[in-house]
């Protein structure tokens, strides 16, 4: 993208306002740390593979979906046996470049079929049957970064702490993006005594100092032009766009955050799923767009790892209400400057089935976050990594 | 000198159970024991001692609620119990069209109920199977809520408020959540439960919450029988219920669910039953004894070990003291807790005893109930529903009736974190919004409960002032000093707005 066109991006998002592209590849290429980025998208709900990556090849797969089945000739080819949904061609336009590492087969054992308890398995990487109070990001927390960040994470658009749960001051939640860079509420910054008789208060005034300076930050390095904000029309106005906008304006401000966390929601498709699921596919697939151009104009991409997930999968069988019921494993994505593309894991069979007629995984998650910390992070001395490294898909090229 | 005035001092603060309450921990008790200061009650609290002032809370200590039970509750029940009479094929005609007619009646309860969804309802009135997944819809969007308001009223209504507190102190201990049991007539009955015993005998709530219907679906009694016993209760009943982590070893664990096996309840009457055929009635070796025990006689194993008396020693005064237990004196009260056979209110005379209590003033975090219901209460606001501050507490982090997991809520200091600390403020000041405030017409409660807040709640400060001056109301909303400075306000209301919005006011 030419100059020109990327301020008319700039303008169009509103997000990156009127700021000189080279000034922010200076900035991020000043220092010689890594300033590496992590961004979540979560699809919730339980997104269904088995129409996201479609095995169209498979007959097995028209049988178990006589009704919504992707048409062979609509589906976005990617190799003889596979292809993406029709709604997915930015990721099939890049997943031919090998930019996009799609990750097949993607569970755990003993799988939980409630939205609840699955999402928590997937937040706190526990097994099936334990229950872990923080999330899988905490304890990375303090390895990640370089001394620079503004806070190591921000979550959009919800409001839980999600993957970083039990985290209290290190993470921001920005339920609504817009509102909350625009807060009207005075916050202070506290000078914070060791007394062991105020540890609550304490607590309190270090969380309020983590806001305040946090909102502080990007408040003051931030453009922000109410007046553009609704010139959105770059990509389709949806459930996103504020959390989008919002992320691009702090990564614009020259601010560095470890990782940001997005969602999506919706992909609960016990009805009606043909529309339902190619709107949120296109959403997903605008998503990973958006947030391509955006982290490229930035000169961030080398950076950034994009990766995608969901709480489960849906059942290879359709149900009675031309819609699927929550089934296990599923297909991920991931992208970044330094993705290697090309198929992990291993699709799932459709005839060896559980008790349960559902997907039977082959790569447990925990073993993609393994990935993520060690390969990505370069994080060393994670117990958590080390154990699951082995199987672990070798997404990231090794010269990053 | 100053050696002298330290011990007359230390001396005051030793015999300050012969002498009557401080004003200062008058407040603090009542801070500690309800929701927020009432003036009468503090005028008769400072002429109590200590020891009055706990015998007069717990000798008024109430056992069942004020508040009536929704109306809709019974109705659902027989719903449920008729779904089940018909997967049985045992259900008369008469039966058969008794079911749209209740579940009528239910929608019609609730006039605000948003179209599509009433439309939904309404389509799968005449299919059981699909009735149900129909019912489980209303409960998550609806008849939840509405049973959660119910709870607030209560702690709201009640003159027993520390009842209220400790039901949910217990309805944390033993977590279940509307979410997994679905059936709100078992939520319902199981909170019953957890008050009348609140105070009472920790051995008889322990197993009178171990046979209730919500704990057995919730913790997949029904799946642990002989040929292959699930361990989820065993676990949870040792880990979280009595001994605490680390206290026992998988293999008693593994043990104590052959002893629980065939532990089950009545689809229909929801009573606890023993499924003779699925019970285990060989041998089992628990913590070192050995025996053909049953589930009723590995409870009896657990209340015998002393630490389980430390363990919910331990949890109530992180509860009524402060987030860090002191070990020896812990294991002091536990003692006594232990001795008197699980009485609770012996565990509470003894922590409401220690000096550490009086001297904590401030130094637990407010739960999401304890500041909205703390908030009503102080400031006399009587809002035409709860559903807002029900949706309002959800959001905080505490939905009533849905725990995050068997553990409960992490409490304490995980209560206040970015996310949370935010919407506290936020709510804070939608209650004490100062100038124009919306009509109520405009505001759908269904689709927008926290917009209705600062509608609802007009707050007529100067009357709430009355002949108080500024310095005794400040006492009385903070516990301890306000952090922020304060600053002069025109209107009282506004005045009033900085010391809600102090972070001392998060606070009790």
């Amino acid at each position: 993208m030419k100059r020109r066109n990327f301020i008319k991006f700039c303008s169009k998002t509103s997000a990156l306002s009127l700021l000189d592209p080279l000034q922010f590849q200076q900035l991020y290429a000043a220092t010689s740390s890594p300033k590496r980025m992590l961004i979540l998208i979560e699809l919730k709900g339980g997104n269904d593979g088995l129409n996201t990556l479609i095995p169209y090849a498979d007959n097995e797969y028209f049988k178990l979906r006589p009704t919504l089945s992707i048409k062979k000739d609509k589906v976005l080819k990617i190799d003889k046996d596979k292809g993406l949904h029709p709604s997915l061609t930015f990721l099939h336009q890049q997943s031919q470049k090998k930019n996009v590492a799609i990750l097949e087969g993607i569970g755990y054992p003993n799988p939980n079929l409630s939205h609840f308890r699955s999402t928590d398995i997937w937040e706190t990487a526990s097994d099936s049957h334990h229950f872990l109070a923080e999330g899988w990001l905490n304890h990375l927390l303090p390895k990640i970064g370089d001394g620079s960040e503004l806070i190591k994470g921000i979550v959009f658009g919800e409001n839980s702490l999600g993957p970083f749960r039990g985290a209290t001051k290190d993470v921001l939640v920005m339920n609504n993006p817009k509102q909350f860079l625009r807060k009207k509420t005075k916050l202070e910054t506290y000078s914070i005594s060791n007394d062991i008789n105020k540890e609550s208060l304490n607590h309190i005034l270090s969380v309020e100092n983590s806001i305040s300076h946090t909102i502080e930050e990007i408040r003051k390095k931030t453009l922000i032009e109410p007046s553009k904000e609704s010139r959105l029309n770059n990509f389709p106005k949806h459930k996103m766009t504020g959390s989008l906008n919002a992320l691009m304006k702090i990564l614009a401000s020259g601010h560095y955050v470890p990782i940001y966390k997005i969602s999506i929601g919706g992909f609960d498709t016990h009805t009606q799923q043909e529309n339902n699921h190619q709107r949120l596919l296109k959403v997903l697939d605008n998503t990973y767009k958006s947030l391509y151009e955006g982290l490229t104009q930035l000169g961030l991409w080398q950076k950034s790892l994009i990766f995608s997930y969901s709480e489960f999968g849906r059942r290879p069988k359709e149900n009675g209400s031309k819609g699927t019921d929550h089934g296990t494993a599923s297909v991920h994505f991931a992208m970044g400057g330094e993705v290697k593309g090309g198929f992990y894991g291993k699709a799932p069979s459709l005839v060896n089935l559980d008790q349960e007629f559902n997907l039977i995984y082959n790569l447990d998650f925990r073993s993609v976050y393994a990935t993520i910390i060690k390969d990505w992070f370069k994080i060393k001395n994670s117990s958590f990594a080390n154990k699951w490294i082995k199987q672990s898909p070798k997404f990231i090229s090794s010269f990053g | 000198m100053k050696i002298l005035y330290l011990f007359i001092l230390s001396t005051f603060i030793l015999s300050s159970e012969v002498h009557a309450l401080s004003a200062d921990h008058a407040r603090h008790f009542q801070r500690r024991v309800g929701y927020h200061v009432d003036s009468e009650f503090q005028k008769s609290l400072l002429k109590m001692t200590n020891k009055q002032a706990v015998d007069h809370v717990l000798s008024r200590i109430k056992t069942t609620a004020l508040n009536p039970s929704r109306k809709w509750v019974k109705k659902l029940e027989e719903i449920y119990l008729l779904i089940i009479k018909a997967k049985r094929g045992f259900l008369s005609k008469e039966e058969k069209k008794r079911i749209p007619l209740l579940a009528k009646n239910i929608i019609d309860m609730f006039p605000k109920i948003p179209k599509a969804l009433k439309r939904k309802f309404n389509q799968n009135l005449t299919d059981p199977k699909k009735l149900r997944r129909s019912l489980n819809m209303l409960t998550n969007k609806i008849l939840s809520r509405d049973l959660q308001a119910w709870w607030l009223e209560e702690m709201i209504l009640t003159d027993s408020p520390l009842t209220e507190r400790m039901t949910l102190f217990w309805h944390n201990h033993f977590a279940t959540s509307y979410r997994k049991v679905k059936v709100l007539p078992w939520v319902y009955k199981q909170n019953i439960i957890l008050r009348r015993h609140a105070l009472g005998n920790f051995k008889d709530l322990l197993k009178a919450i171990s046979t209730d219907a919500a704990m057995l679906w919730y913790l997949d009694s029904n799946k642990n029988v002989k040929d292959a016993p699930n361990e989820n209760f065993a676990r949870e009943v040792m880990e979280l219920f009595t001994l605490g982590e680390g206290n026992y070893s998988e293999k008693d664990i593994k043990e104590a669910a052959r002893a629980f096996t065939g532990w089950d309840f009545d689809r229909l009457t929801g009573k606890f039953i023993l499924r003779i055929k699925k019970h285990d009635t060989g041998i089992k070796n628990i913590l070192g004894r050995k025996g053909n025990f049953h589930g009723d006689q590995v409870l009896d194993i657990l209340l015998k070990n002393k630490k389980t008396a430390i363990f919910i020693t331990s949890k109530i005064w992180r509860e009524f003291i402060s987030p860090s237990p002191k070990v020896d004196k812990v294991n002091i009260i536990a003692d006594k807790f232990y001795k008197s056979g699980y009485e609770i209110k012996v565990l509470l005379r003894e922590i409401f005893a220690t000096d550490e209590f009086y001297s904590s003033f401030g130094n637990l975090i407010k739960s999401p109930t304890d500041l909205l219901i703390g908030t009503l209460k102080q400031f006399n606001i009587d809002p035409i529903t709860l559903i807002p501050y029900a949706v309002a507490s959800g959001r905080l982090g505490q939905e009533l009736f849905n725990p995050p997991n068997v553990k409960g809520w992490p409490g304490g200091k995980k209560w206040i974190n970015t996310a949370t600390y935010l919407t506290r403020k936020d709510i804070l000041s939608r209650i004490f919004r100062v100038g124009q405030r919306k009509s109520k017409e405009k505001i759908n409660i269904m689709k927008n409960p926290m917009k209705m807040m600062s509608s609802m709640s007009a707050i007529d400060m100067e009357a709430w002032l009355g002949e108080n001056d500024k310095s005794s109301m400040l006492k009385i909303i903070l516990p301890i000093k306000n952090v922020n400075t304060l600053k002069k306000k025109k209107k009282l209301l506004a005045w009033t707005r900085q010391l809600v919005l102090d972070p001392a006011y998060q606070l009790r």
